[in-house]
């Protein structure tokens, strides 16, 4: 066998810290330890997984390659987690379908948009996703207008369109 | 560290059908795509290592094959999915990168609530008739299935930023506004 599966002390570690996570998430979501915004709860969970982590790093001793490895399988749960942790979370699609199933009588598209925002205006919704732009810096808000920055905002678009063409997404 | 540059190559080999496969229009979802991909790139960049060069660890291969594909996943869902990064390229297309309020909410936001739409009704999620849209079975179904899922994650808003800050307006970033 040329492959060796068997991983060594700290990727064991790093394996087991990965699912942590979600134990973490789920502790945090109920009871006492609730933390009440889902954005700050995942900045705990994700805290508390790589501190469990790091705490075992004295005792398993990596070398390079280990300590990157487990660097980067930990990244990578930390990132999948957040992937899917925003699409229960935030989810558009996701969200629509649970107004719709709320409703639970044949609604408009109007009225639907209402159920999936729990009675606020379309506006409310466009507000509410621009508040991302807003807080990265990349636009601003000017009296009724939304205005790009000239420096970030500008690179940040850039970049979107440069992996738009990559991509083929049109 | 053979066992990282299999792991890049791995990768590389993913992008390299990724970037291809999705620009043919038919096939299986744009996520599913990159989850063959990923996999198959793994499994066989793997099996042909292990022929080819000299003993090497699988778990870096794992970390770097897998960071790769899922950073390579999350650039794809950011330009693919994200309103807000639509609205920012649209703000880039205008001449004086500026849109009002109103024209974000009618010509953008409001268009792809609707694209949404269509695409639960492709999934069978969403039935129409006279203008008028309820979830069918399946969509009930998928609906009961991440009700349970929220729950066990303590998640309980509306899918607006907003509602889950506390204290937080619709997301200006600006003192909190009344609905108009």
């Amino acid at each position: 066998m040329t492959v060796d599966f068997m991983p060594s002390a700290a990727i064991a570690m790093s394996l087991v810290a990965c699912g942590l996570l979600p134990v973490f998430l789920v502790s945090l979501s109920h009871g006492v330890l609730k933390v009440s915004s889902p954005g700050r709860r995942f900045i705990l969970a994700t805290a508390l997984t790589w501190g469990a982590w790091l705490a075992t790093l004295p005792a398993t001793v990596p070398d390079a390659i280990d300590l990157v490895s487990s660097v980067l399988l930990l990244a990578t749960a930390t990132l999948a987690g957040f992937t899917l942790w925003t699409l229960v979370a935030w989810g558009f699609t996701v969200s629509m379908l649970l107004a719709l199933n709320r409703a639970d009588e044949p609604l408009t598209v109007e009225e639907w948009a209402l159920e999936y925002t729990r009675g606020k205006p379309m506006e409310a919704f466009a507000r509410d996703r621009l508040g991302v732009l807003f807080k990265l810096g990349l636009a601003e808000s000017r009296g009724g207008n939304v205005v790009m920055t000239p420096l970030r905002g500008r690179l940040f678009a850039k970049g979107a369109g440069a992996l738009r063409n990559l991509f083929g997404i049109h | 560290m053979i066992a990282l540059l299999v792991g890049l190559c791995c990768f590389v080999a993913h992008v390299a059908v990724t970037l291809v496969w999705l620009r043919v229009r038919r096939g299986p979802s744009p996520v599913a795509r990159h989850a063959v991909s990923a996999l198959s790139a793994h499994i066989l960049g793997v099996i042909a290592a292990a022929n080819l060069v000299g003993p090497f660890a699988y778990w870096p291969v794992a970390a770097v094959s897998g960071f790769g594909a899922v950073c390579w996943l999350f650039a794809f869902s950011a330009v693919y999915k994200s309103v807000s990064l639509r609205i920012l390229t649209q703000l880039n297309r205008t001449p004086e990168n500026t849109l009002t309020f109103e024209a974000i909410t009618q010509d953008y936001v409001r268009p792809e609530f609707e694209a949404r739409v269509a695409v639960l009704m492709k999934m069978n999620c969403a039935n129409e008739v006279d203008g008028c849209y309820t979830a069918t079975e399946t969509g009930n179904a998928t609906a009961r299935r991440i009700g349970v899922i929220q729950r066990a994650c303590g998640i309980d808003g509306s899918g607006l930023y907003s509602d889950s800050a506390s204290g937080a307006s619709y997301g200006t970033g600006e003192s909190p506004q009344p609905v108009p």
